[in-house]
């Protein structure tokens, strides 16, 4: 806040005058551009008026629901039901195979169908893949199962216990073992 | 029906003719605007039923047979469907034929009642009591145990004869 010290007075009184445009008031509230050089002069009002907000957010949701919602969206559905229109029902020609898309009769429910939907075959398939191979991995497990319970109950098999190994780094091991020890040294006394 | 008779069925008195033309004030411009912009701009082009292959049923699959249980399974909910939906055909004729009909419909539309009757029986029997889980083998079973029982028992109705 500007603060009127008595050394710049006069040029805060120039200023004033210079840009002293009328403040706007609309719906009894003070509108200016220029309020923060003047600080505090003067009276300062809050419009005491019921809240608008309600209103306004309705007219916002109101514009938005129906010029990108409503009116796009009905005229889609307009134009597909009178200048497509939906399809005839007819039996199936003898050599021909028809499509996923073309067992739906809505041009609209076809484009869904054709162009963002898997066709049914294909999701019926991969579900019968999928339930496949984990019936695989149960059988895998259930086998694994009863070998163990015959090992335990029999107690005359060790390959459970079995780990298999790679030699390859045990070699690379020993062979780092030499060498330190060589330098290192052991701590044998005689 | 005389020469000098011209009045249409549904306007032979004054209180139809009026009855019929307030329904022609809504119906007109809605019938005019259907005949004259939407039937001739729109496309002609078919769509069909889907018919679906058969595949084993839930009998000659082996027990350890996802797949093949997966696929009769849902053979076996198609077929339900088509069932019901046969079923429903039924009862709508003797219902159309009762509204039709009554207060005599006993006995004029008592053919379609019996085959209602029938087609209902035996529906129940193969679909019925299977409870919100329903499967192919629990129908299967309950086939199994129908048999069982008509062994011991003799018949069950007249429809499993």
């Amino acid at each position: 806040m500007v603060s009127w010290s008595a050394l710049g007075r006069s040029f805060g009184i120039s200023l004033l005058k210079n840009q002293g445009t009328k403040p706007i008031v609309v719906q009894n509230v003070k509108l200016s551009t220029n309020k923060a050089l003047f600080g505090g002069h003067e009276h300062k009002t809050m419009p005491l008026q019921p809240s608008r907000w309600q209103y306004i957010k309705f007219k916002d949701m109101f514009h938005y629901y129906t010029l990108v919602g409503l009116i796009p969206v009905g005229l889609i559905i307009f134009y597909t039901n009178v200048f497509i229109g939906p399809a005839q029902l007819e039996p199936i020609p003898d050599d021909y195979n028809p499509k996923h898309w073309e067992y739906h009769r809505h041009p609209i429910t076809r484009f869904i169908a054709r162009y963002i939907h898997n066709s049914p075959q294909q999701e019926y398939e991969k579900f019968m893949h999928w339930i496949d191979e984990e019936q695989q991995r149960v059988k895998l497990r259930q086998l694994e199962k009863e070998i163990q319970a015959k090992m335990a109950e029999r107690q005359d098999y060790q390959a459970y216990y079995y780990r298999p190994m790679v030699n390859k780094y045990l070699r690379i091991e020993k062979k780092i073992s030499e060498e330190m020890q060589e330098r290192i040294g052991d701590d044998y006394k005689d | 029906m005389t020469a000098g008779d011209t009045k249409v069925p549904g306007e032979d008195n004054a209180f139809k003719a009026f009855m019929s033309a307030l329904y022609r004030t809504v119906d007109a411009p809605v019938t005019w605007f259907r005949e004259s912009i939407v039937e001739p701009n729109q496309q002609k082009y078919p769509w069909y039923h889907q018919k679906y292959r058969r595949v084993p049923t839930i009998d000659e699959c082996y027990t350890d047979d996802v797949v093949c249980d997966f696929e009769a399974n849902a053979q076996f909910k198609r077929d339900r469907a088509v069932d019901s939906e046969i079923l429903s055909i039924l009862r709508q004729r003797y219902e159309d034929c009762m509204l039709y009909e009554a207060p005599d419909h006993l006995t004029v539309c008592k053919s379609l009642w019996d085959k209602y009757k029938d087609a209902e029986e035996a529906w129940f029997i193969k679909y019925g009591d299977l409870g919100g889980y329903a499967d192919a083998r629990k129908c299967y079973m309950k086939q199994k145990h129908r048999m069982i029982w008509e062994k011991r028992n003799g018949p069950l109705s007249n429809q499993t004869k």
